[in-house]
């Protein structure tokens, strides 16, 4: 048994049956009003600036 | 009887210079002095050095602190639209509240790739090279307005009036390397007590860092001289020598070439003799009358060949941002050609043109490289001359260097021929950058060029042939050149990739020694005086024709939107390997052909966007988010503008356009208010702004733990997928999904042994 083996931590606990439905219940919920959300993401155009591009002489 | 050998000298490169590999002069300087009678001289790139200590997790954790303190995201108005005067503020605080906590986490481990063997995985390199940007971008905000990049440093004061340069010396609000001095360099200068200190101040970045320094020398040390030299120094030398309360600062400037000055200086001193027969020098003479600057005239040039090898001894070569050093070494000083009527070289290096035998340059080389471990050697040319395009790969060849190498070139036809690249190749060469400038002939003609569009691109097409890769530098905005003209250079280029795989481009400036300043009606321009510019280089101008400098300045955006288009490293975020020197050469170094690597960048380019998240892709565990008030994205979009890096002090000159707060406060809109979200992923290095449902999407995909997992559960639930499978996408694109555990670095910095020279390709 290594360290890391969960088996080996006896302190954590591996979440019951019950548990897992109640999260996996939870994710639904959430990914059922994600799909009638504002779902948007805005990047910034990088621009070089001329400093950026003066790389052999500096 | 004179002892030079208890006359400690320090010779300092002054912050800012470029953190990828050591600076030249200092080295050649230190061998000098050496070789003549002084050993002990110590070599500090006080550069590094401090990019090195301000991008670690204690500093950037006081950055953090100053910026929550000096610029609180909460400080801005949440109702009203935020003008121009508060982009800057607005930006460094967001960004400071979205990344600061990642950034200190993993600002070590980001310097650790880059070098270490994981700079040549572009999947550690890219977010490592981001970080330290980033990082930069949270020191330089607990300073705002300075700012730190990897390429420049600006305050906000104009580097072209001595009483704001002097006014940033003391500024302990603003100037960073005030407190950085304090607290590490100055207590190790104190320690060893140097009687002379010399400076290389090579770039406008380097003024008010320098004088920093040497006003805190000269109170700290008041029986040290100090002294500064440099490209720079060279332009504006004179007139910073006789702006009043400089000898605060210094005891004496050096022009020109700095062995010989500095070696006289040094003589003198430790015999106490008259500073009045050094030649190259101007010093404060210091009376009981006061302070006078006494210019001693021109120094002769030293021999070229018979100067030793540069001794980059002391040098922290562990610290450089890349994986493995790339020697600066120089091949000779002055340009054969020296026709350019842009170019204002003589006046930096000296009049004359003096190169160094090809069997010198072999047998330093080699020396170098048996010395530092070293196999990469960039050789410092303006351009190599036609002789030694054959001779000097002749040598490397016969004496099996090993080295592979860069430097600057000029178009030659003749030497550059199929036969003269594949030399050049098999003697190391991986890389030349020739002086394209523009496409048009009627441009090339006034800035006597010499060159037609033919010899360009049959020179560009041999090395290409050859395995060498090509870089152009390209000019916009020179006198009397039209939007037309610069859309023909844009063209040629486009129909010349490749062979070219990278331009450097820069728009014209002019300083007081070009032709162009001198003889201005020759170009068509009107040159304008600035008021209280008493240091001032750089003069704007009015064209009778063609493009003003405004437009040049549109242009040049224009431009290089352009060559992300059809330059394979520009395309993504590979533009990195570009902007990082030497950064692109190490993949040639390291075996990758120009073409191999192009295609890199451009599959990587096709994953980003065109690609598809598999059901695998997960987010980020270390992501973090900021609510704002205000559009990030808008706000640096107005930032980035031509209009605002007018305000700024340009990287070049140092200085302010006229009026260009004003115009930029009136042209430019407010940012409304709106309420978003800044995202910052420290395993992309990305920033994002997303909507609160975009925030929530990621935050379930978290939980969920794949992309997969979140759709079963969307399905689930009964909900239509599709915006959901479309807009990962989105996030793909963007940077915000991860295919893959979590990279894991293993330091493991490349030892000389293995970068030891003896590459199989080089053969006789």
């Amino acid at each position: 048994m290594s360290p890391n083996d969960p088996d080996a931590q006896p302190d954590k606990k591996k979440p019951g049956e019950e548990e897992v439905e109640a999260s996996e219940k939870k994710l639904e919920d959430i990914a059922l009003e994600l799909a009638n959300r504002k779902l948007e993401i805005r990047k910034v155009d990088e621009r070089i600036a001329p400093s950026e591009t003066n790389v052999f002489d500096k | 009887m004179i002892d030079t050998a208890q006359f400690p000298i320090t010779l300092i490169f002054p912050p800012q210079g470029h953190f990828t590999q050591p600076y030249l002069a200092l080295p050649c300087i230190s061998a000098y002095l050496k070789a003549n009678g002084f050993p002990d001289v110590e070599l500090i790139d006080a550069s590094i050095d401090s990019y090195d200590h301000f991008l670690t997790g204690e500093q950037l954790e006081r950055a953090r602190a100053r910026v929550l303190d000096r610029t609180p995201l909460s400080g801005f108005d949440a109702e009203s639209a935020l003008g121009f005067r508060d982009l800057d503020g607005f930006r460094a605080a967001a960004e400071s509240a979205a990344s600061a906590g990642p950034l200190i986490d993993r600002i070590e481990e980001a310097k650790e790739v880059v070098r270490s063997k994981a700079f040549y995985d572009p999947d550690l390199y890219i977010p490592a090279a981001r970080s330290i940007y980033h990082g930069l971008r949270l020191f330089s905000s607990a300073w705002h307005p300075t700012r730190l990049t990897p390429h420049n440093f600006t305050m906000g004061y104009a580097n072209d009036r001595s009483d704001e340069v002097l006014a940033a010396v003391r500024d302990e609000e603003q100037n960073p390397f005030i407190s950085y001095f304090r607290e590490e360099l100055l207590p190790k200068l104190v320690a060893r007590k140097p009687r002379v200190v010399g400076m290389s101040v090579i770039y406008g970045s380097q003024l008010i860092p320098a004088l920093t320094l040497g006003r805190m020398i000269k109170e700290a040390l008041p029986n040290c001289h100090v002294t500064a030299g440099g490209g720079f120094l060279a332009y504006i030398g004179k007139k910073l020598m006789v702006a009043p309360g400089m000898d605060a600062c210094l005891d004496s400037m050096i022009f020109h070439e700095g062995e010989k000055p500095t070696l006289e200086l040094s003589q003198a001193l430790c015999a106490g003799t008259s500073l009045e027969n050094i030649g190259g020098l101007m010093w404060f003479r210091r009376t009981a009358e006061g302070v006078s600057a006494v210019n001693n005239g021109l120094a002769h040039p030293i021999r070229l060949d018979e100067a030793p090898c540069p001794d980059f001894e002391g040098l922290p070569m562990e610290k450089y941002f890349s994986p493995e050093v790339v020697i600066p070494y120089d091949i000779n000083r002055g340009c054969y050609y020296g026709e350019c009527s842009f170019c204002t070289l003589p006046t930096v290096i000296g009049p004359g043109y003096r190169t160094r035998s090809a069997e010198t340059i072999v047998d330093h080389t080699i020396e170098l490289r048996d010395r530092l471990g070293a196999t990469n050697i960039n050789y410092i040319t303006d351009c190599m001359p036609p002789g030694m395009i054959n001779d000097l790969p002749e040598e490397l060849i016969r004496r099996e260097a090993g080295m592979k190498w860069w430097c600057d070139a000029r178009v030659e036809p003749k030497a550059y021929t199929k036969a003269g690249a594949e030399r050049l190749y098999r003697s190391g060469c991986r890389k030349l950058l020739f002086g394209f400038e523009s496409a048009t002939p009627r441009i090339l003609k006034l800035m006597k060029k010499g060159q037609s569009l033919s010899s360009v691109q049959e020179v560009a097409n041999n090395c290409s042939d050859a395995g060498i890769s090509v870089t152009f530098y390209a000019m916009v905005g020179f006198p009397t050149e039209t939007r037309e003209e610069a859309r023909e250079s844009l063209k040629f280029l486009r129909e010349n990739s490749p062979p070219v795989r990278e331009v450097s481009l820069q728009t014209f400036h002019i300083d007081e020694v070009a032709q162009t300043y001198h003889e201005p009606e020759k170009f068509g321009i009107e040159i304008l005086d600035g008021e209280g510019t008493d240091l001032q280089l750089y003069h704007d101008y009015v064209a009778e024709e063609g493009m003003s400098q405004t437009e040049a300045a549109e242009m040049f955006d224009e431009m290089m939107q352009g060559f992300r288009e059809f330059l394979p490293i520009f395309r993504g975020d590979t533009i990195l390997y570009f902007m990082q020197k030497s950064h692109y050469f190490l993949h040639l170094a390291s075996g990758k052909t120009p073409d191999e690597f192009a295609q890199l960048c451009v599959d990587r380019a096709a994953a980003r966007e065109e690609g598809t998240p598999s059901r695998e892709a997960r987010a980020s565990d270390g992501l973090s988010f900021v609510e704002l008030s205000h559009s990030y994205t808008e706000t640096c979009e107005r930032l980035g503008s031509p209009l605002a890096r007018a305000v700024r002090p340009d990287f070049l000159t140092g200085r302010f356009v006229e009026g260009a707060l004003e115009r930029a406060e009136s042209e430019l809109d407010g940012v409304a208010p709106e309420e978003c979200v800044l995202a910052y992923d420290p395993e992309s290095g990305e920033f994002c702004e997303l909507t609160s449902g975009a925030r929530a999407f990621l935050e379930a995909l978290q939980q969920a733990g794949s992309l997969g997992g979140l759709l079963d559960a969307a399905g689930r639930a009964g909900a239509d997928t599709t915006a959901l499978e479309a807009f990962a996408r989105e996030l793909h694109q963007s940077g915000l999904l991860h295919e893959g555990a979590p990279h894991t670095i293993t330091p493991a910095r490349r030892s000389p042994a293995e970068s030891s020279p003896r590459p199989e390709e080089v053969t006789t």
